[in-house]
Order: C-alpha cells, then structure tokens, then sequence
C-alpha cells in the first residue's frame, strides 16, 4: 500500500477515533486543535475527507437508485477472491496448459466443425442444405440445424441476415434464449451479451423473448428480445440490415452504439471515452472503410480521433469541451 | 486533456512497434486459448501493448515475451475480476428484486464504478470490507460492528483504518 505522508495518516487516524461511536469530547477537543495547528493539517483532512466522498459515491443511496447501489454494495463484498494465477514465476508454458480449462467450457471451441464463422471485416455468405442462405456479419458464428425433422441456425455471436427458403417446416433462429421463427422471407438477428435484435424486412415473423412472451412482428419493424420480455424498436427493418451492403445506417443513436458497430471491421482496440460515447450520431457511414467512418465522426461531431497505428485509436471529446 | 495513456509523440514508438509486430501473434494465441471470445483476447491483446507503450526505455527490454506475459498477466487478471463482479452485481439484483430496466450505458457505469472501488479496496477481504462499509455508509459504531461481524472492537478498527487509508491511495 502507499505510504502516506505524516499529516494525511494523522487525518486518517482522525477519520477512525472520530467515526468510533466512542469519541469524547476531550477528542473532539483534541481533534480541533490539531486541526488549527498547522495548515497542511486541515490540507489533509479535506483531502481523506474528499478521498472517501469520491470512492463511496456509487455506494451511497443518493448517488444512484437505492437498489443499485445496494446491488453494488453487496457485489463488493461477495465477488469470490480470484487468486492470482501463475503467481511467481513466468511460466509461460502454463499459459497454454490452463488454457484447457477454458476450452472445455468453451462455446466457440466445441468441437462442431460444422460452425458457420466470419472473421474481423468480413461479410460472408453460407448457402444451407434447405435452400436458404445465410450472410454474416464480420466477426460472427453461428451453427446450422438442418435435418429432416427440423431447419434453422443457432447465432452465438455478431449478426445474421436470413433468407429463409419456403418450406414444410419454419426456419427457426435461436440467439440466446430468444427464439425467430419464419416462414419464409428475409429478416435479421444480432446479438449481445444480454439481448438480441431482431428485423422482419420482407415477410411477418414470430419472435419469443427467453421469458416466453412472443410477438408477431411485421414486415418493416423490429424489436428487441431480451429476459424481461420484449421491447419495441423504433428502428426500420431495412436500415438495421444496411451492413449487408457495407453500410452503417444510424437514425439516432448514441456515440457509443454506433463505435459498437464499427468494431467488428476493425482490428485493434477502439476506445471512446464515456462523455463522447453519449453523444448523439445520425447519417450514413462505410463499414468497410472504418478509417474514413471515423473522419466523418469526427467532422461531424466534437470529438477527436488519435490514431497509435492500426492497433489503438482513442476516441475522446475536444479538448475545448473537457474542460469541464 | 490530453490522452492519459500514452506519451504522444511516444519516443519508444519504433520499438513498441517492432515488439509488437514480432510477438503480437503469438500473444494473441496465448490469450486465445484463455479466453472464449476471439474479441477478448484481440482486445487485451491491444491493451497490452497499450501498457507497453508506457513502459520507459522499450530498447532495453531483452526478453519481450517475458514482459508482455507478465502485462498480459495482471490484465487478464483484471478482466476476469471485473466478470466476477459484475456477475456478483447482476445475482445481487436478482436477490434484491430489482425490476427496473436499466440501459446498456447505465449498466456500464456501474460496472466501471464497482470495478474503481473494489481496486481501491483491493487487498481487504470481505470481512474487512463489511465493516468499513458499516462504518462509512451506516455509520454504526465499532462496537455495533463488532458484533455483527463477530470480531473485536480493535479488529474493526484497523479494518477501518485500512479501508480508509485504501480509499486516500487511489483518489486523485
């Protein structure tokens, strides 16, 4: 731990008899003395006092809603210590051994070669034994199900663009717990870690959130899937499929959504400071080229974009608007 | 502001980047076989050599896969306590009952602000950490803790005393 100078672990000691329920007024006393003595004193007691304030914040109830931060609260105290592995020595061979551990619970390593895949900046297209076709969005997996007793695909990650044949049997897309059922038609699914999205651009489909509840969504709309339920999308059905054509087409979304989307077509990290994430984009933007996407970003909005090579850009506010 | 990573016109650029150009695969691989999403590992794969563009004096490193191991080390660390904790955060909503939704961006900061206070309490255990929470949140005294935790009245004192001394090291 840090050393503190004298003055600020005198303060700290202030803050523990202080706050014991046992002080006396002879403490009291003693603590005021101390405090007019000298100014680097009462320098170091603003600065626990403000150390404490900005660390506790997030926990305190007016800070956020009450259950949040009692959520907080109890996370903090019952995260399971996670020792510190490979403790000691490099042992750069173990790096690979106990990967193994990871793999055997792994979704993306298990073993199916059958997995559908794109890779970063990459849009493919699958063609599927029932006649219906499959194109993925950069960066996304996903697993076919197609057998004489039923037909569909399972998206475990990034996004899909269906163009279900007509058939017997409806095309049915798992993503998560969420299920999309077609008869026939085109529509979309992507997901994150905790919902999915889903477009119906030219034929009515039937989606069903993880908790059971099911909507009938028409040609056009969308709607997003998640444990609570369904949410509707104010977004339309073809703009959300624009990546198809290489295209990142924003209505009105956050900053932050829109870098979201631009990840999959770029290698390295991107990363944009939250005040910038909130701000609100719209127009047209090329997926393809996500350098120039950036430049329009940039133009447009104030914000600025610092390129370290192709592995790191960092996206953050303009200086003349982080002074605040 | 200026970015708070990295020294701008970086003067070990050129070596950070013959580094990376000639290990950034293998690092990659490494992280892969840890990590169940190609997107995590490519990201703090990144983040390494992130925090290697900070390291003074890159030239002198003679044993590059050593240093970035032990970089990449400590990230990964971080990346699979802050899953912990945001795992321990969404069960501790479960529990609470908490029906509000609450957005992407939201759920994000909190993470991030649980994420900067269990660093800052890095090192208390959880005992440690209830009963400086009792005392800074509720305000009960050592005494009260004492007994909800069934640990002496000095135990809770250095606990206290620690927590506070933790939250004075990181604070700006």
């Amino acid at each position: 731990m840090t050393q503190h100078d004298a003055a600020t672990r005198q303060a700290i000691d202030w803050v523990v008899r202080l706050g014991s329920g046992e002080a006396t007024d002879a403490d009291q006393h003693r603590f005021d003395t101390w405090l007019a003595q000298h100014p680097d004193h009462s320098a170091a007691w603003a600065r626990v006092g403000h150390a404490l304030d900005a660390t506790l914040a997030p926990l305190r109830a007016g800070g956020n809603t009450g259950a949040a931060a009692q959520a907080l609260r109890q996370a903090l105290v019952k995260a399971p210590a996670r020792r510190r592995f490979l403790r000691g020595s490099l042992a750069l061979a173990s790096l690979g051994a106990g990967g193994a551990l990871v793999l055997s619970a792994g979704r993306w390593f298990d073993g199916r070669g059958s997995a559908l895949a794109t890779d970063t900046g990459e849009r493919q297209r699958f063609a599927l034994p029932d006649g219906s076709s499959v194109l993925l969005n950069a960066r996304s997996r996903a697993v076919p199900d197609v057998s004489p007793a039923s037909r569909g695909l399972r998206l475990e990650r990034g996004a899909a663009l269906v163009d279900a044949a007509a058939g017997r049997l409806p095309f049915l897309v798992r993503s998560g717990e969420a299920r999309i059922a077609s008869d026939g038609g085109q529509f979309m699914v992507s997901r994150d870690d905790e919902r999915s999205l889903v477009a119906a651009i030219d034929r009515p489909l039937v989606a069903t959130a993880p908790n059971g509840h099911a909507i009938s969504l028409q040609a056009g709309s969308s709607a997003w899937l998640g444990v609570n339920g369904i949410d509707a999308s104010d977004r339309d059905a073809r703009s959300l499929a624009a990546w198809q054509r290489g295209v990142l087409e924003v209505g009105d979304q956050s900053l932050g959504q829109v870098i979201d989307a631009l990840r999959p077509y770029r290698t390295g990290l991107l990363r944009v400071a939250s005040r910038a994430a909130r701000l609100r984009v719209m127009g047209l933007f090329p997926l393809d080229d996500t350098e120039r996407a950036l430049d329009m970003l940039a133009a447009t909005l104030p914000i600025r974009v610092e390129r370290y090579s192709r592995w790191l850009t960092l996206v953050e506010p303009r200086d003349e608007d982080a002074a605040t | 502001m200026r970015s708070r990573l990295l020294p701008s016109p970086a003067p070990g650029h050129a070596d950070a980047h013959r580094i990376y150009s000639e290990h950034q695969p293998w690092l990659l691989q490494r992280l892969q076989a840890r990590l169940q999403h190609r997107q995590d590992a490519e990201d703090l794969t990144a983040e390494t050599f992130v925090q290697l563009l900070t390291q003074p004096d890159l030239a002198s490193i003679r044993e590059p896969r050593a240093f970035l191991t032990t970089l990449a080390r400590r990230l990964l660390f971080h990346f699979w306590r802050r899953r912990d904790l945001e795992q321990a955060y969404l069960d501790a909503v479960r529990q609470i009952g908490d029906t509000h939704a609450i957005g992407a961006d939201e759920q994000a900061m909190l993470t991030e602000a649980l994420v900067r206070i269990d660093r800052a309490l890095d090192g208390l255990s959880a005992t440690a950490r209830k009963a400086f929470l009792f005392s800074q949140l509720d305000g009960l005294t050592y005494a009260q803790i004492a007994t909800r935790l069934n640990i002496s009245v000095m135990t809770v004192r250095r606990h206290v005393a620690r927590g506070i001394a933790c939250c004075c090291a990181v604070a700006p």
